[in-house]
């Protein structure tokens, strides 16, 4: 394996893509300094490095962010400009009319909101970096301009069936309908790529930890001796 | 040999959080000490620690900055901080109490 495969190879398992650079470098300089000390080739030094499947899953049970790609943050921006442009209008009417039942429209979607929110922030745990940035405008303006582009098309579907026969009331009906059939969508695309997210680390329930010592088997060993039939452990 | 995972993780801690208290150190020294100060008894896994590490510093035990070498490339020096000087002495305390007490029950008799 060489230095660039096993490289790719830990930050494939590494979804918080702004670390990738940094965590390259970091065990790239490992790597050289243990060939220069041994005066070996670069493709045996990694042999000492461990799997890298286990040190990325490492890495990625540490570095994460919100839904840890630019497309949860895609998701996440036009859900909450779609938001926005749906809960402007009832909180206007609330407002102009005095009519307060409209909070039992609002109240559930601002408490499955609170919810996931809360969730997702307690799940990241990233730093800002400059590569942040980029990931932050990229998936939030996209995820801006698709919902703003949902809105408008629902606006002309608004007037569209304004101009043929239906009145107001049933307009705000369907507008109503499709706006939490698309939240509805949006939220559950959310939920599906925070979910899929930590698929890749070990079995249900524990969380994995891997050891960076492993303790050589001595010549006296007690499993062996005591006759236990695991053999895997002893593996290890 | 199988040893309990959480003893393991404790103690894995530990040894970084003591080799850091001696200085500011990269990656690859911090695994050069271990080797020898342990007497090659511990196997590495030596990629292992730089997650470790991570780990440590998102929870404000340690801190790292980057430092140029004189071959032109740069290494991340770790520092232990504050806070990583109290979880370390925590630790300590722990450890020495649960080998004392392991020690009181089996040391007692010659095998």
């Amino acid at each position: 394996m060489t230095v660039s495969d096993y490289l790719d190879a830990v930050c494939a398992g590494i979804k918080y893509r702004s670390i990738h650079r940094e965590v390259r470098e970091e065990l790239s300089t490992h790597i050289y300094e243990t060939a220069e000390e041994l005066g070996c080739s670069l493709d045996e030094a990694v042999k000492y490095m461990g799997s890298p499947e286990e040190i990325g899953n490492m890495f990625n049970k540490y570095h994460r962010m919100p839904f840890n790609s630019r497309y949860g943050l895609f998701l996440w921006a036009a859900l909450y400009a779609f938001l926005i442009c749906m809960t402007y209008p009832l909180v206007l009417e609330m407002l102009t009319s005095n009519n307060y039942t409209t909070f039992s429209k609002l109240t559930p979607l601002m408490i499955i909101f609170a919810i996931v929110n809360k969730k997702l922030l307690k799940r990241c745990r990233f730093k800002m970096l400059a590569a942040d940035a980029a990931e932050v405008a990229i998936g939030g303006a996209a995820g801006i301009v698709i919902s703003m582009a949902a809105v408008i098309a629902l606006g002309l579907a608004g007037f569209w069936s304004m101009s043929t026969r239906l009145g107001f009331e049933e307009v705000s009906y369907i507008f109503n309908i499709v706006g939490l059939i698309f939240l509805a969508a949006i939220e559950l695309s959310a939920l599906i790529i925070y979910f899929s997210s930590c698929t890749n680390s070990s079995p249900k329930g524990e969380a994995p930890y891997y050891e960076l010592i492993v303790f050589k088997p001595m010549q006296y060993d007690v499993e062996t001796a005591f006759g236990s039939g695991d053999k895997k452990s002893t593996d290890k | 040999m199988k040893i309990n995972k959480e003893l393991l993780k404790g103690s894995t801690q530990i040894m970084l959080l003591s080799l850091l208290s001696r200085g500011d150190m990269y990656g690859y020294q911090m695994i050069q000490e271990l080797k020898l100060i342990s007497g090659n008894v511990f196997e590495l896994k030596e990629g292992t620690i730089y997650p470790l590490l991570h780990a440590l510093e998102g929870d404000g035990a340690v801190a790292s900055y980057w430092k140029d070498t004189s071959e032109g490339r740069r290494r991340k020096y770790y520092r232990l901080t504050d806070a990583g000087r109290m979880m370390l002495k925590d630790r300590r305390s722990e450890w020495t109490d649960y080998v004392a007490a392991v020690n009181k029950v089996i040391g007692g008799e010659e095998i």
